[in-house]
């Protein structure tokens, strides 16, 4: 029985030690290192074939002719300015409760990106109306829910940047977050129930077509590339915000000197 | 139990006190809200028809903005005589001390504008049925908006752009409280049921009411830590 | 060249991604710009 708990909880053992091992500054960077290259090469190479792959080789849709291809934008940048959203929730929860100072700098460059992905989403989503509903805006649910999460983001952004102190501002921010994180899917109900009493029987514009095979696949590949990129801005990022936060240090003045900056 | 009751009790005397004494405060939140009320048919039109129909949306913006400008009191004036720091230090139960606080503020900021909503009535043609209606949304509704505003403020507490971060903070988290309470005047206005929307509201608020006193307790002590 | 005219939607489709591109351009621009800054700074703080 003994050997048998053992094993399970190896594998979850090694995780928290690596998990404690990265929360180190030191340990982090230098560790990151390797990391950036795969992220970097990874996300220019999947993007350019995700995203010319939907543009020049998968067949006009049906109903939307080539307009659709804007798709191949929209979904990724707003399913990443969710996911993003979930990421930042995780890192809020590492940064209050196990008080891993890491987790609140990471937040600050992932809000970032989130806020960026949902401006994209919103812009594209904006472009791709206009040809179809004849209006660069329509008060339609997601796009209204996707800009709400935009405002929300900047809030996050504007609470982090009020505070010269990093770790109270990253502290604040992310107490931010997570009260974001509950009112989210409220929000996300009053949004869609007020926009029914507008729309009515009308299908939204941004409606999951059945989407055929030939389209599918170049969506998951630039999906695959923006998440890759996301992930890469911001290491990056990180990165360098964590040299600066830890200046003071013996490991960054190495690190300087070494020219590995 | 003893402890939090007579600490709570306290707590509300307190409050109450201090309102008390500076009565003028709760009327200044009262007129901003009659202006901008005035404000819209100005700038919109005076059709009656057309009023009514931004009446609901109107009123409650206004609402949450008139609350949002009354909020800045809850934590400056303790923050600026060192009273937080002493809330801190005394080790009592913080949470509680806030939701007392939160609490009257709400019952004397509350009163005033409900008071105002004959007046609302006249100035957008409501009927006596939808004045009621308004009337009991706000009661259901407001707790919400203010416990957020309590929220936003207590996160700006001591930074330079209070009033801009406070607003940045408090207007999309306030916005499911915002359809449903526009949403409950609208329904009134062609006699649909209300009560699913003042249930709503009601629950919202509630939950605010149980979850943001801890929070804004938690805030408070960390940007107190310095 | 029907792939550049988009069926007629080439306003639309080329400024979608035009904006996109120019994004992502701009994100990595700017963040190995302050990366560079932070190298400099770094390296004047330690030699004092």
């Amino acid at each position: 029985m003994r050997a048998k708990i053992a094993f399970f909880s190896d594998p979850i053992d090694t995780m928290w030690k690596f998990l404690y091992y990265m929360a180190a500054p030191k340990n982090f960077y230098h560790t990151t290192r390797a990391w950036l290259p795969l992220l970097k090469y990874g996300a220019l190479l999947f993007l350019p074939i995700g995203l010319g792959w939907g543009l020049f080789f998968a067949p006009p849709d049906y109903q939307q002719g080539d307009a659709f291809r804007i798709i191949y934008l929209h979904v990724p940048s707003a399913f990443l300015s969710l996911s993003l959203y979930t990421v930042m929730a995780f890192l809020s929860v590492l940064l209050l409760v196990w008080r891993i100072k890491l987790a609140g700098l990471m937040m600050t460059m992932v809000a970032q990106m989130g806020a960026l992905m949902a401006l994209l989403a919103l812009i594209t989503g904006g472009i791709w109306g206009k040809p179809m509903w004849g209006a660069w805006w329509v008060w339609d649910a997601r796009l209204t829910s996707e800009l709400i999460l935009l405002l929300i983001y900047l809030a996050i952004i504007a609470t982090r940047s009020a505070f010269d102190n990093p770790d109270q501002g990253d502290k604040l921010a992310a107490i931010m977050v997570l009260i974001g994180l509950i009112d989210l899917p409220i929000i996300h109900y009053s949004v869609y129930w007020w926009n029914t009493l507008h729309q009515g029987a009308t299908l939204s514009v941004f409606a999951k077509p059945k989407i055929a095979a030939p389209m599918l696949y170049p969506l998951l590949i630039s999906l695959l590339g923006f998440a890759l990129y996301c992930g890469w801005v911001i290491l990056y990022k990180a990165r360098n915000e964590l040299l600066l936060r830890e200046r003071r240090q013996q490991w960054v003045r190495d690190v300087v000197e070494q020219g590995l900056v | 139990m003893n402890n939090l009751l007579s600490l709570w009790l306290r707590q509300c005397q307190r409050e109450w006190l201090l309102h008390l004494r500076q009565p003028k405060n709760l009327l200044y939140a009262a007129i901003f809200l009659l202006m901008v009320m005035v404000f819209f048919p100005l700038t919109l039109s005076a059709e009656p028809r057309l009023l009514r129909e931004v009446a609901a949306g109107l009123i409650w913006i206004a609402v949450l903005l008139a609350m949002l400008l009354a909020s800045e009191r809850l934590f400056q004036q303790d923050y600026e005589d060192g009273i937080i720091e002493q809330w801190l230090a005394s080790g009592e139960a913080l949470g509680l001390i806030v939701l007392a606080k939160i609490s009257l503020h709400w019952v004397l900021n509350i009163l005033p504008i409900l008071l105002l909503c004959p007046l609302f009535a006249l100035l957008f043609n409501l009927s006596a049925y939808e004045m009621r209606i308004l009337m009991l949304s706000l009661a259901a509704g407001s707790p919400a908006i203010i416990f957020l505003c309590a929220l936003a403020q207590a996160l700006s507490t001591g930074i330079k752009q209070k009033g801009v971060i406070a607003a940045l903070v408090l207007l999309p988290l306030a916005i499911p409280i915002m359809i449903f309470g526009s949403a409950s005047l609208r329904a009134a206005m062609q006699f649909l049921p209300v009560n699913g929307y003042i249930a709503i509201l009601a629950a919202l608020s509630v939950l605010a009411a149980v979850f943001l006193p801890v929070v804004i307790a938690m805030i408070i002590r960390i940007s107190l830590a310095d | 060249m029907s792939h550049l005219m988009m069926g007629g939607y080439a306003l639309y489709v080329w400024s979608a991604y035009g904006f996109a591109a120019a994004m992502l351009a701009i994100i990595l621009v700017t963040m190995t710009k302050r990366r560079k800054q932070t190298r400099k700074l770094l390296q004047q703080w330690f030699k004092q």
